[in-house]
């Protein structure tokens, strides 16, 4: 920002002008809003809770790193040279071969390197597949020059955060990226979008791309959706995909829809078990082919992780002279591959004056500074250096120079590095206005990986003219397809989906429950009162029915907890490692709703954050806060209500919400069913009050009440709450109304229909349904069991059957995982001498 | 010599498996040693996707995929070679006298010429050098192949050596080790397969510096005298060869402590097994699965050959 004469450098003065322009409240409260858009997004959110996102950002920094139209010509111009370069080296070490030939290379570190797949090289005419994009790491040396540091061509990462990040920004300082004049990042995305089509020209239609994830276990997960819904591609996993015909195809729930490019973010090793690594399990069986045959293409194509090799650094200046007849424009620090004797000599005497780069055999690097190393680190080091030279690269060490950073309110100089991003787009290469600018440690060195970030920010390259809007829409005329490879369905997701709508009416459920629990004193259970306390008992055995934790408040030990609930009550709300608690149904549903990520409107998404919020804030409950719960448990059902209604009102009628509403009426049909069971088939002959408590919890809980004092005055009875509850097809609160929407949900999703036959989860259904029907109160009150209805407990077990039933025949057709890869037995070769 | 090879992959599934991909390395290759006549892949079930490319060693790769519901799957690889005892050497010029000042087949020598980018087939040679998946180099390796490079010994004389010393230190165990049974096992336990034998040795070569590659192929049994031949006793082999500048891949088979000749038939070479296995696949199953391997090496003779010929 400063010039060493301490004036400002000019590209700062007008973003300096606008922060003069504004006060400091006003600073912090943009500051807080874009920190929340930016969590609201989920960018920090893991389902292992650990902040992924955050240890790959590190801290937000609203400061911008401003980059001048100068610096970003010189570094568009390298950048575009290293995208050429990168394709000549991968062209021809994958075919040609000249650069082993001609001994520029060293054959170790490119055979002996694990990223160099050797069932991808091309032998004869065919040339290997084209790069399509890289990520770089670019910084200005304390010195003032310029230098690309690496390049990641193997699933480069950051660039959703990029995305992310400015649109953020531009939400809450758009008056001043204006006035800057920063360039629009969808300038890159438009034609990343037609670059990437193109990879597999001639298909007579529009280009099916999808964006491959390891999942959402994965670091950069996050960023991987975050693409798929800006983009528009679907975002899949290896067994979405299958190979047919040497080609790839999507697995949707009724069909298989053809993909032409996959933009990949799994490691290239990892994509074929067939001809890649085997033991993986994961992976396209058989992608390796499709792609030799020309029938999908990688972004980037299998092998590209050979380039990001730590050795290939130190011979980049003289491959680019071979390869390009031209100078390596801004080049990164000196490096040396040990491997060879004239470089190792020197290395061996000052291993501490270089940045270390270990090849593991695993493929990844790790990189220590030789000055922080201790005296035994570096003996060490150097006895490792005689004998498996080959497995290190030295590096100078170079420190990036600093840029301003907001910490605890004052302006710091940190050292910052740039991610930036270049793609091919035809003959020519195009590199985004734009990225991310990362701080490190003062002091650490380049190459260190990975990289200590303590924080990250926008990164503005400043145009000279006023910066007009791009649309990412596509042309008129190519509607039809875009509208079908959105509205395609995978069996991933609708698992997902699916899931998601039970957890979401488990949770809501047991909430309600709970708060009738919970709406009486707990000490009820130790009540003088002979009706109140048995009332109180069945109250807490439906929990432990419903949650199935047993023993709970049912088997052996029963007993005790019903006289000190609070214990098991407590576990049964906060515990997130008890299956079926309030806390681990939530962190199950945020889970599902996570691995379809790119699914919810930001809206849903917001609710889904705090619903996650709210879940872990469930577990820090104590016993002597179960009282305060009721609150806590009202304000749950509330956000409950909220995401069920922005199902309702904001998704649109396809598989996908047949799904998820599928799957919520299941769960609420079976926890109607588990009530009822629990609180409405015993016999209470002779005790009203017990009866009447009874009658009015399990109204209460299905949220009834209302409806049934209006109807019926206050005349309480089994038959007429049966009728509202069980019977009433227009009460949505009922197990009549889930039934006839289910019949309806399952009649809508896609079947191979044989004559007028119904398949059998409808049959289950319709069965289901029928029975409830045909079931009069009256019959279903006949007291022909000294303990207990009967045909009410008859009637609720077979539907629960059928419904658990047809839930099993659902998972099988529509989510088809059951069939795992397995590798054939190998033909162990043994020939008796 | 004439041979006619059958070597079928049987295997049976408990369960249907709906989609199989599979990668073969089963055609023969053409050697300066061994001409390929005729070669005929048959898959039962018949497959919907079939195509044939060369790897980087320049194998022939069959990749081919069943796409509907089966209980079996066989390949059939039936090939007709024709080996040559005394082949023309190519692109290896005559040694340079003046290059070196060490005895032209001195290990110092040979691995001195190893690393000259003048070297014909450089790349082709070198890749062989290299640790690979299943070939670890160390100390331990170099050193067992130490005792076998005597000061003054040529390096063919000693590569005679290493060998038999494997054939004598080594016990041929079925079922002692796996595919995946790291050489440093082997190395200790002294059992294995001929497919350990071959990369014990291949490691220890490269160890010490020298370009070692595996060959997969098959052998020829001879039936006990006075026995009549039974069928499928013919098995898939694998042994080693290794690069001497000046004189090429000269082929050691440690397992019957013999220079792989006219019994020998060479289906495919690479860095190890991992690059080369007959017949290697993806299904789609929850089910168990079970193989069976048959290999029958047949010697045709001029008169016969019509008739063999045709059963190909």
């Amino acid at each position: 920002m400063w010039k060493a004469d301490g004036s400002i450098r000019p590209h700062w003065q007008t973003y300096l002008d606008a922060l003069q322009d504004m006060s400091c409240e006003e600073f912090h409260r943009r500051h807080t809003e874009v920190l929340l858009l930016l969590r609201e997004d989920g960018s920090t959110y893991n389902i292992h809770g650990e902040e992924a996102g955050e240890r790959w950002m590190g801290r937000f920094d609203p400061i911008p790193f401003i980059l001048s139209q100068e610096d970003w010509r010189r570094i568009q111009e390298a950048l575009r040279q290293r995208m050429r370069l990168l394709q000549s080296i991968f062209h021809d070490l994958y075919g040609p071969s000249t650069l082993l030939r001609e001994g520029v290379l060293p054959l170790e570190i490119v055979y002996g390197h694990p990223g160099f797949l050797h069932s991808c090289f091309r032998k004869g005419e065919s040339s290997a597949p084209p790069l399509a994009f890289c990520a770089f790491d670019v910084a200005r040396s304390t010195d003032g020059r310029w230098r690309v540091l690496r390049h990641l061509a193997k699933a480069p990462s950051g660039l959703g955060y990029a995305v992310e990040i400015r649109t953020a920004m531009a939400r809450v300082f758009p008056e001043i990226i204006r006035d800057c004049k920063a360039y629009r990042l969808s300038h890159f995305f438009r034609p990343l979008r037609t670059g990437l089509a193109g990879l597999l020209p001639d298909r007579g239609r529009d280009a099916r791309i999808v964006i491959l994830t390891p999942g959402p276990k994965a670091q950069t997960y996050f960023e991987h959706a975050y693409l798929s819904a800006y983009l528009g591609f679907p975002l899949v996993q290896g067994d979405d995909l299958t190979v047919r015909d040497a080609a790839v195809w999507l697995k949707s729930i009724d069909s298989l829809e053809r993909v032409d490019v996959i933009l990949r973010f799994v490691e290239d090793i990892r994509c074929d078990p067939l001809e890649l690594l085997s033991s993986s399990g994961e992976g396209i069986p058989g992608l390796t082919e499709a792609v030799r045959r020309g029938n999908v293409a990688l972004a980037n194509p299998l092998g590209a992780g050979l380039l990001d090799g730590a050795a290939l650094l130190a011979y980049l200046p003289e491959v680019c002279r071979h390869l390009l007849g031209e100078e390596l424009l801004l080049p990164g620090p000196a490096a040396w591959w040990c491997g060879s004797p004239e470089a190792r000599a020197g290395m061996l005497n000052r291993p501490e004056c270089y940045q270390w780069t270990e090849m593991a055999p695993g493929g990844e690097l790790q990189s220590v500074d030789g000055e922080s190393m201790s005296p035994e680190d570096l003996s060490r080091l150097k006895g490792r250096l005689q004998t498996s030279p080959e497995r290190f690269v030295a590096a100078e060490r170079m420190a990036p120079a600093s840029a301003p950073s907001l910490e605890s309110g004052t302006l710091l100089p940190r050292p910052a590095i740039l991610r930036l991003f270049a793609a091919m787009h035809g003959d020519g290469c195009l590199v985004m206005p734009g990225g991310i600018a990362r701080h490190v440690d003062p002091g650490a060195a380049f190459l260190d990986n990975p990289s200590p970030v303590t924080g990250s920010k926008d990164l503005w390259v400043l145009a000279t003219e006023p910066q007009k809007h791009t649309s990412l829409w596509l042309q008129p005329g190519r509607v039809e397809e875009s509208l079908r490879a959105g509205s395609i369905l995978t069996s991933r997701a609708a698992d997902n989906l699916f899931w998601v709508g039970r957890y979401a009416e488990r949770a809501e459920g047991l909430a309600r429950l709970l708060r009738t629990v919970l709406r009486d004193d707990v000490r009820r259970a130790l009540s003088e009162d002979r009706s109140e306390r048995e009332y109180f008992h069945l109250l807490l055995k439906s929990l432990t029915h419903i949650t199935g934790g047993f023993p709970g408040f049912v088997g052996p030990g029963g007993h005790a907890s019903l006289a000190a609930p609070e214990e098991e009550l407590l576990a049964v709300v906060a515990d997130p490692g008890r299956p079926g608690s309030l806390a681990a149904t939530l962190q199950a549903m945020i889970r599902a709703a996570y691995a379809v990520r790119e699914r919810w409107s930001k809206d849903t998404w917001r609710v889904l954050d705090d619903l996650e919020v709210k879940g872990r804030s469930l577990s820090h409950t104590r016993t002597e806060g179960l009282r305060a719960l009721q609150h806590d448990l009202d304000q749950l059902v509330t956000a409950l209500m909220a995401f069920a209604g922005l199902g309702m009102e904001s998704m649109i009628r396809e598989q996908g919400w047949l799904l998820l509403d599928i799957g919520r009426r299941i769960e609420r049909a079976l926890q109607f069913i588990d009530l009822f069971q629990s609180l409405l088939v015993q016999r209470h002959d002779g005790d009203n009050v017990l009866e009447h408590l009874v009658l009015e919890a399990a109204l209460v809980t299905t949220e009834n009440i209302i409806t049934y004092r209006r109807r019926y005055r206050s005349y309480l009875q089994l038959e007429t709450v049966l009728e509202l509850l069980l019977l009433d097809g227009t009460n949505p609160r009922s197990l009549g109304y889930q039934l006839q929407r289910l019949q309806e949900h399952v009649a809508g999703l896609p079947r191979e229909r044989a004559g007028y036959r119904l398949d059998e989860d409808e049959r289950a259904i319709l069965e289901a349904s029928s029975r409830i029907r045909l079931a009069a109160p009256k019959w279903l009150t006949e007291k022909s069991h000294p303990q207990k209805y009967i045909h009410l407990e008859n009637t609720l077990k077979k539907v629960s059957d059928l419904l658990t039933s047809a839930s099993d025949i659902l998972s099988k057709t529509y989510f088809s995982h059951i069939q795992t890869p397995q590798q054939l037995a190998p033909a162990i070769i043994e020939q008796m001498p | 010599m004439k041979y006619r090879v059958i070597h079928e992959t049987r295997y049976s599934y408990t369960e249907s498996v709906s989609l199989c991909h599979t990668v073969a390395h089963l055609v023969p290759r053409d050697l300066p040693r061994q001409k390929l006549l005729r070669t005929h892949l048959t898959i039962d079930p018949m497959p919907s996707a079939y195509g044939e490319h060369l790897d980087i060693f320049g194998n022939t790769v069959s990749y081919f995929a069943v796409q509907l519901p089966h209980d079996h799957l066989v390949v059939r690889a039936a090939s007709v070679v024709e080996l040559n005892l005394r082949p023309k050497r190519e692109g290896h010029p005559p040694f340079d006298r003046n290059a070196s000042k060490a005895p032209p087949d001195s290990l110092e020598s040979v691995r001195e010429r190893l690393r000259d980018h003048r070297l014909p087939d450089f790349l082709d040679v070198r890749r062989f050098m290299l640790a690979s998946p299943h070939v670890t180099l160390s100390a331990d390796l170099a050193a067992y192949a130490a005792p076998s490079f005597t000061p003054g010994r040529s390096v063919p004389e000693a590569l005679r050596d290493l060998m038999k010393r494997i054939h004598r230190d080594f016990e041929f165990v079925p079922g002692y080790t796996m595919v995946s049974t790291p050489l440093q096992e082997v190395l200790k336990h002294r059992k294995g397969v001929c497919q350990d034998f071959a990369h014990l040795a291949i490691g220890s070569l490269r160890s010490v510096g020298l370009a070692a590659r595996y060959v997969s192929g098959y052998i020829e049994t001879l039936p006990p005298p006075g026995k009549k031949k039974m069928r499928g006793a013919d098995v898939s082999h694998a042994w080693y060869a290794v690069y001497v500048p000046g004189r090429g891949w000269l082929e050691y088979d440690p397992t019957n402590n013999q220079v792989p000749g006219c019994r020998h038939v060479t289906v495919a070479y690479g860095r190890d097994y991992s690059d080369v296995v007959p017949v290697k696949g993806v299904i789609f199953s929850s089910g168990l699965q079970q193989l069976v391997v048959s290999v029958d090496m047949e010697r045709l003779d001029a008169e016969g050959k019509e008739a063999d010929d045709a059963a190909v």
